[in-house]
């Protein structure tokens, strides 16, 4: 039978075979360190004594990471934990007590709540402009490469999706060593052969790009994570990558908040924008907003109507984020819907020629 | 005006002379204010806080007829998407004093309201934390009688199986409120109660009853499960 590690706001257990072995009761200031996923200290020194070397199983993953550094703990299957729960059980009926819990509780919440809005929109905000930084570096480093190794094979260009061909370099490198389904190409390649050393120089930097895709897809899992807990309408709404580049360009969710949806619909458009102002030629229909799916997808006469329904339930998302937290996503999506449909119902046909072109001169 | 006992115990009708209907209601466990602007009605001693369907979905099944009640005095209850606590005070209300409630809201701007009501309310305790991520908060719960969910988010049947596993005591019961356009908005909300249900009873629940909440809530229903463990 397996060691089971309990941890409990009343304590820290030790249990093998539904008997208990070890059991360490906490005080008032351990909690806040049990909640967080750690074991004080003194804890740990006499579990490691009675314990070290011995497979012992905990249900939290945060646990298991910290403590793997001092005892051989590993993660508790379905199966255990029905187990752990059974003495958890236990253990509240028999220790649990209620209002002192409950303190420390309350106390821990208002501590989180300090930290949490301690400005995490800066941390979003950096977090998408490095997503755009690496999009530029790779698309950059892809180019060179291509090139580069167009020297040795040009006819793989013919792999349009950047990501694949950095892949399928790092993977074989020489021609001759590529798949069934490359093979006759790369037979009759009009490239140049080349030395071991050339291919593997080419195969390193293959590689690192590469690592830039892995550290662009750890960004995004950040950013998913992130958003909602500091904007969730605005992720529920347009996707927690276009939230974050909108707070982006605001500087931020308070300021993106304080936006008229007007200016919302051309974030990310001020050249364009400008351009109108100042020389009177026709304004921007849609800034960054264009990347949601709806405004895109849309015919070009449908999408500043589309773009400017959008900007106003963005609006109402960003205010609620920002001043009251309550989740009202779902509605303003079923009516940013609605009304799609409805323009798409009444606008099926571009406008005539003449009426839509008026340009705006002052 | 008459007060009467609703077959859930801890849960009250009103019917009053001057309005249609019949109300339902909870016993104010917080004498003197009110939560999200109820009305608020004294009788005989004991203040009674109207329970609005169209404010919350658990009174919406009630009114609905929902055929059984998990939630009583002195439940153990772990309450996920708890918001600004509407819902989660009239369940402090019918667990009344021996009862307990954890209640789970990601989000620190809600949680800020939600954390002024549990300091007035004994039997409540505050947890800002992600539903997601049940192993964050198993320490301080460690089990309890009824999980009740109200979460909005497209993997929700997930997130309740997830609690269910490792808090939800065996022959114990979750209430999970689903709301249809959260999962997709194109689809038919039927086929999607159905797919909902299918994937709570792949995980070990026994669905007693789904509930539509329309008029009060469009393309909402609850579904009333027992976990078998």
């Amino acid at each position: 039978m397996p060691l089971y590690l309990i941890t409990t706001s009343e304590g820290i257990g030790v249990y093998r075979d539904g008997e208990k072995l070890l059991f360490l009761e906490a005080k008032s200031e351990h909690i806040p360190e049990i909640m967080e996923g750690k074991l004080p200290r003194e804890f740990v020194d006499e579990i490691e004594k009675r314990f070290k070397g011995e497979e012992i199983l905990v249900d939290d993953k945060r646990i298991v990471e910290w403590l793997s550094q001092y005892l051989l703990v590993k993660l508790a299957s379905d199966d255990d934990l029905r187990e752990i729960k059974r003495i958890r059980r236990k253990i509240k009926d028999e220790m649990e007590e209620w209002n002192r819990i409950r303190d420390v509780s309350i106390r821990m919440t208002r501590e989180r709540i300090r930290r949490a809005s301690a400005d995490r929109d800066k941390l979003i905000i950096q977090a998408i402009e490095a997503v755009d930084d690496l999009d530029k570096s790779i698309n950059l480093l892809v180019s060179r490469l291509r090139e580069w190794y167009s020297l040795h094979f040009p006819e793989l260009n013919d792999v349009k999706d950047h990501e694949e061909y950095v892949q399928l370099i790092k993977k074989y490198g020489e021609r001759s060593k590529f798949p069934e389904k490359y093979l006759e190409i790369a037979k009759s390649s009009m490239g140049a052969d080349m030395e071991p050393e050339d291919l593997e120089v080419m195969r390193s930097l293959a590689s690192r790009i590469e690592e830039l895709y892995r550290m662009r897809e750890e960004l995004v899992k950040y950013l998913e994570d992130l958003v909602p807990r500091v904007a969730p309408n605005l992720g529920i709404l347009v996707g927690p990558l276009l939230a974050a580049r909108l707070m982006s360009l605001a500087g931020g969710l308070e300021k993106l908040a304080k936006l008229p949806a007007s200016t919302i619909q051309v974030l990310g458009a001020e050249k364009a924008l400008f351009r109108h102002l100042r020389k009177g030629k026709n304004p921007p229909k849609h800034g960054v907003i264009y990347q949601y799916p709806k405004v895109r997808g849309s015919p070009r006469w449908q999408r500043g109507k589309i773009a400017r329904a959008l900007a106003a339930k963005l609006s109402i998302a960003a205010r609620m984020d920002y001043f009251s937290g309550e989740v009202v996503a779902d509605e303003l999506k079923s009516d940013l819907e609605d009304r799609i449909a409805e323009i798409r119902e009444k606008y099926k046909k571009p406008p005539k020629k003449g009426a839509a072109s008026r340009s705006r001169r002052r | 005006m008459e007060i009467t006992k609703h077959r859930f115990k801890g849960v009250y009708q009103i019917k009053e002379e001057d309005r249609p209907g019949v109300e339902i209601a909870t016993v104010n466990l917080s004498p003197g204010t009110r939560v999200y602007g109820e009305r608020i009605i004294r009788h005989s001693g004991r203040e009674y806080r109207i329970w609005d369907p169209y404010r919350s979905k658990l009174s919406a099944a009630i009114h609905k007829g929902l055929s059984e009640m998990p939630i009583s005095p002195g439940s153990r209850v772990l309450y996920l998407g708890a918001a600004s606590g509407t819902t989660a005070s009239h369940v402090s209300d019918i667990i009344g004093e021996d009862g307990k409630i954890f209640c789970v809201e990601m989000s620190s701007r809600t949680m800020r309201e939600l954390i002024t009501l549990c300091e007035r309310r004994k039997n409540m305790i505050p947890i800002l934390g992600d539903a997601r991520k049940p192993w964050e908060y198993s320490s301080l719960v460690g089990y309890s009688d009824v999980i009740y969910q109200d979460v909005a988010q497209p993997d929700q049947a997930k997130i309740a199986l997830e609690n269910a596993k490792r808090l939800l005591k065996p022959g114990g019961f979750a209430i999970i409120a689903i709301k249809s356009r959260s999962i997709d908005v194109t689809k038919d909300p039927r086929e999607i109660f159905k797919e909902e249900v299918r994937k709570i009873e792949r995980g070990g629940f026994e669905v007693i009853e789904v509930k539509r909440l329309d008029p009060f809530e469009k393309d909402h229903a609850i579904i009333l499960g027992r976990f078998e463990g």
